[in-house]
């Protein structure tokens, strides 16, 4: 009898350690396989940063360049826009990677300045960067749509027809009528009140979050394409940066001037209209006009001889 | 039956000293192995590190607050930092204060724009507190140009850019 208990209790033990065991196995392996996975989603928002620098400085050339982008592996991406004016000058972008349900680190761009709609789930993704000017290049704005989601420009200008044939963009078609359209497309029509998804006029956009302002071709693409608080809120960035080059500008002006130049450039106007943008709470179409309307003076005085910028 | 008990509790801590010794062997397998991963995580971050670095050497001769503008005489901006522009940035603290964040998200330390043909002034464009710990510095060459009235002057300048190691 106690041999039969002595035999049972070693097996009993034998059983609760094996089990021990193999629970503290599955877990540790559990655990590196999610954080192996984290660094991978953390490791590629860095990728998606770095692979767009190229955009900033090419931007430098005058060139609207068009990238279509390959990530290794599906991912959500969460592309979000944080400024507050009390606190920072050039507000960020934040990009989250997110696979399975595990996210990576947040990433914190402060010198890019990316449209695309807030969450986007793609392997794949088309890049298009514009120079924003007003009057001299302020930066370049990188907008993202994923490959495969295909635009339908209805009635587009002819210098739209004509970049978006030059670069050769396979997911922007050029229609002239509405029933032209691929069915799976997103209708952008142009000056018209057709009932499109996307209604563009000569100042705003329309969609179906609401309406946003916009001036000059790298905004309009930005607000076809973006979401309307990343929109707004990158403005408000975009204006606050040219409201501190305007500030260098000025400088420039006085050591010109020290050099015999007798043009006397005035910032403060562009400074103002900036400035006021950039500590709005909604970007309004009026905002917008006298801002594109204090650049295209400071573009007419900039003189030949004594250029500032 | 007292020799029996013995031989059993015997058989117990020999079984008890086994699975000590296999419990002991896994710990330090999965050391060797977690010290190897991070290394790996490490080496990693050491690459994209550099390749930032790298190409924010570019990022910064394309900022458009130092680059030479289209005033420079062509109509697009030619591949040139404005001297103008960047004595604002090493004379104004506050203007230069205002980009850090740009430089400390890519663990930059230091950015100066010095002259170096003909030997000449030296612009600090960012500089972060404190002397850091075994640190990088990666540079390139660009032109330095000054426009007066209808004259461009063009040095060689280098610009350095210090990062901090992971």
């Amino acid at each position: 009898m106690k041999k039969k208990s002595q035999f049972q209790f070693a097996w009993i033990f034998a059983v609760i350690v094996g089990a021990l065991v193999l629970f503290l196995a599955f877990y540790f392996v559990g655990t590196n396989l999610l954080s192996k996975r984290y660094e991978e989603t953390t490791v590629e928002t860095q990728f998606l940063d770095i692979i767009t620098d190229p955009f900033v400085y090419l931007g430098s050339m005058g060139a609207t360049t068009y990238k279509p982008l390959a990530l290794p592996r599906e991912y959500e991406i969460i592309i979000e826009c944080n400024f507050d004016p009390s606190m920072d000058a050039l507000g960020k972008n934040i990009i989250t990677l997110i696979q399975d349900s595990q996210a990576g680190i947040e990433r914190y761009v402060y010198n890019k300045y990316f449209y695309a709609s807030k969450e986007i789930k793609t392997k794949k993704l088309n890049a298009l960067s514009k120079p924003f000017e007003m009057p001299w290049r302020v930066s370049d704005i990188i907008i993202f749509w994923p490959a495969g989601q295909k635009y339908c420009f209805v009635g587009a200008p002819v210098r739209i027809s004509n970049e978006i044939d030059n670069l050769e963009i396979e997911d922007i078609e050029i229609e002239n009528y509405k029933t032209e359209c691929s069915k799976e497309s997103i209708t952008v029509c142009f000056y018209s009140t057709s009932d499109c998804d996307i209604n563009v006029y000569s100042s705003s956009v329309e969609k179906t979050d609401g309406k946003v302002y916009y001036t000059g071709d790298a905004l309009m693409y930005a607000a076809i394409f973006s979401d309307k608080f990343v929109y707004n809120c990158n403005l408000k960035r975009l204006a606050s940066r040219l409201n501190i080059q305007a500030a260098i500008y000025e400088e420039k002006a006085k050591a010109l001037m020290g050099k015999g130049c007798s043009v006397q450039y005035n910032l403060e106007d562009i400074m103002a209209k900036s400035k006021d943008i950039a500590t709005t709470k909604y970007v309004s179409e009026n905002q917008i006009a006298n801002l594109e309307g204090a650049a295209n003076l400071l573009d007419s005085a900039n003189s030949n001889y004594c250029r500032l910028f | 039956m007292k020799i029996e008990n013995k031989k059993a509790q015997i058989k117990i801590q020999e079984m008890a000293f086994v699975l000590v010794a296999v419990v002991f062997l896994f710990a330090l397998l999965f050391l060797f192995f977690a010290r190897f991963q991070l290394t790996q995580l490490q080496k990693t971050a050491e690459e994209v590190r550099e390749q930032r670095t790298m190409t924010m050497l570019k990022v910064v001769s394309s900022l458009p607050e130092l680059r030479c503008s289209k005033s420079f005489g062509t109509t697009t901006e030619i591949y040139c930092i404005d001297k103008d522009k960047l004595k604002v940035f090493g004379e104004i603290r506050h203007i230069r204060n205002k980009y850090a964040d740009i430089w400390k998200s890519a663990q930059i330390s230091e950015v100066i724009i010095e002259e170096v043909y003909p030997i000449g002034d030296i612009y600090i464009v960012y500089e972060s507190m404190g002397e850091p710990e075994n640190s990088f510095t990666y540079s390139t060459y660009i032109p330095l140009c000054e426009e007066t009235i209808g004259i461009m002057e063009c040095v060689v300048a280098k610009i350095k850019i210090t990062t901090r190691s992971v």
